[in-house]
């Protein structure tokens, strides 16, 4: 046992550099002759490795919060419920129109998740109301305690208080929708969606965050939105301020925030079902008509997806639609429910 | 949990009893999230995984039926779960050798989490670690930074960071070696004589 001790003394530097990969080559060969040596050393650095291992998983288990997750877990399943709520908020439809209150139009499209939703939801989460739509549904206009706005495009739930209290009007929002939020600039209106954070410095907005997307994306349409992400953590947080026709784009991977001009006509289609397409592949054509209408758009032959379309639509049922296409690129259409399948005619 | 143990909890989460629920999500929530992070490499995605899977757990209670324990149940499930996933998300290259590699691992590391307390062991010992070492030894292990890269954040040299790293290992070594299975034969051994 001594004797063991003292070897092992005298290599724990190496140990922990050649575990690490940090061992250059006259290192590792000197580890490799030390692990050759005997059963043992060989049997003590398999220790070390899985011991090394187990750390590192503890590292990752540690990043997650059981807590929060019970309630969301909760809510989630006593969603039932909540869909009743739905049914009235939906039935109690306000439409406004869009030019009255719109000053600002922003979309989000993140993966939220109610764990990040710390801070205010810790002193609030008693009273929060929580609205959650359906897959294919969207609910038009649902009214917030301050007067706002808010159109949930379908499988999107947001949270937000009964009374809003404090400096800030705080929402958190996991899917997508549109907001009108009432001017008030002495209580900014802020969104958390994923890892981000949208700050209304002014009038009204549209939020949109779907989970699985692998950015959080914010359009301004008029007005001022500012835009913090949740940076790599030994860094400083980042933000962004948009104005009008801007876009904000967090990357969840590389934990980036860019800012650029919107090019996306069809960024809010979902809710206004108007659609501009300008010499745009089919392939782009068929995704936006399927995030917009809510359908499943299967194209067997994958050429089909470079054919290029220019049109418009305003308000037209994606059938009108897809027939317009099948018709100007001699097409096969087929439909069963809301699946379309397209294919080439002659095949 | 052992076999039994989570048979009897199950068959009270089957009855509808919601704080059977509670204890099992606050027990298994953070394991089943860290083994789905090993898939998807995504917290949110792991937590989403996690959370849907404990839903439908609620949900389906009254027909599911578990025929092995209820942790295999479980981890079984994270893994089908996680693997779909993938499969329909049509995975990028850039995981998917890491996914192979933990699909078909030999040393499944749900094994971790079966080790009881062994999570709580290994926090107790990590925070007996010095500050500063404690501090080398999480930027490696936590955020997986490279030495120099940890030299340069605390402005220190790289043969401290490696000194350190050393001390380190050696010190979580001793604290958690009664994981050894050799020392646990050991013991059983010892006790046995003892006991005589």
């Amino acid at each position: 046992m001594e004797k063991k001790n003292k070897k092992e003394k005298a290599n724990w530097d190496l140990l922990a550099k050649y575990i690490a990969g940090e061992a250059n080559e006259d290192e590792k060969t000197t580890m490799e002759s030390w692990i050759n040596e005997s059963e043992e050393n060989f049997q003590e650095l398999k220790e070390c490795q899985r011991l090394i291992e187990n750390i590192g998983l503890y590292y990752e288990s540690a990043r997650f919060d059981e807590t929060n997750a019970l309630k969301f877990v909760q809510t989630k399943i006593n969603a039932e419920s909540v869909k009743t709520n739905q049914s009235i908020h939906s039935g109690r439809k306000v439409y406004l129109s869009l030019i009255k209150y719109a000053a600002i139009v922003l979309v989000v499209i993140a993966t939220g998740f109610f764990t990040y939703w710390l801070g205010f939801r810790k002193t609030a989460s008693t009273d929060m109301n929580q609205i959650v739509s359906a897959d294919k549904e969207v609910l038009r206009e649902i009214a917030l305690p301050d007067g706002s706005f808010v159109t949930l495009n379908g499988n999107t739930t947001i949270l937000y208080p009964q009374q809003f209290q404090g400096k800030t009007r705080e929402v958190e929002i996991r899917g997508e929708a549109f907001f009108d939020v009432k001017p008030n600039p002495d209580r900014p209106f802020i969104i958390t969606a994923g890892k981000t954070k949208i700050t209304v410095l002014g009038t009204s907005f549209n939020v949109c965050a779907y989970p699985g997307a692998e950015t959080v994306e914010v359009v301004v349409e008029t007005g001022k939105v500012r835009v913090d992400g949740q940076s790599a953590s030994p860094n400083p947080k980042i933000e962004v301020l948009l104005t009008k026709g801007e876009k904000a784009t967090f990357s969840k991977k590389d934990k980036t925030l860019q800012k650029k001009t919107n090019d996306d006509p069809n960024y809010i289609g979902w809710k206004t079902q108007n659609l501009v397409y300008t010499k745009s592949p089919l392939g782009y054509v068929f995704e936006n008509l399927e995030k917009t209408y809510h359908v499943e758009i299967e194209v067997v032959d994958p050429e089909i997806k470079k054919l290029v379309l220019s049109a418009q639509f305003n308000n037209k049922p994606v059938d009108f639609i897809l027939d317009v296409i099948r018709l100007t690129f001699n097409l096969k259409l087929s439909v069963e429910n809301t699946h379309y399948v397209i294919n080439k005619r002659n095949s | 949990m052992n076999h039994w143990e989570g048979k009897e909890l199950f068959e009270k989460i089957k009855s509808g009893d919601e704080h059977s629920f509670e204890i099992l999500f606050l027990k298994y929530y953070k394991p089943l999230c860290t083994y789905a992070f090993q898939f998807v490499n995504e917290i949110e995605e792991a937590e989403e995984v996690a959370q849907d899977f404990f839903v439908k757990l609620w949900e389906k209670r009254s027909v599911i039926e578990i025929d092995s324990s209820l942790n295999n149940y479980m981890f079984r499930s994270i893994k089908n779960h996680c693997l779909n996933l993938l499969l329909h998300n049509n995975i990028k290259n850039r995981y998917s050798e890491k996914i192979k590699e933990t699909a078909n691992s030999s040393v499944d590391s749900s094994q971790f989490f079966l080790e009881p307390g062994l999570a709580e062991k290994i926090e107790r010992a990590i925070n007996l670690l010095p500050k500063k070492r404690k501090e080398v030894f999480r930027l490696s292990r936590e955020e997986g930074l490279k030495y120099k890269e940890i030299a340069d954040r605390l402005s220190i040299s790289v043969k401290t960071v490696e000194a350190q790293m050393g001390l380190a290992l050696k010190f979580l070594r001793d604290q958690l070696s009664e994981f050894d299975p050799r020392l646990i034969l050991f013991q059983i051994f010892y006790q046995s004589n003892r006991g005589k």
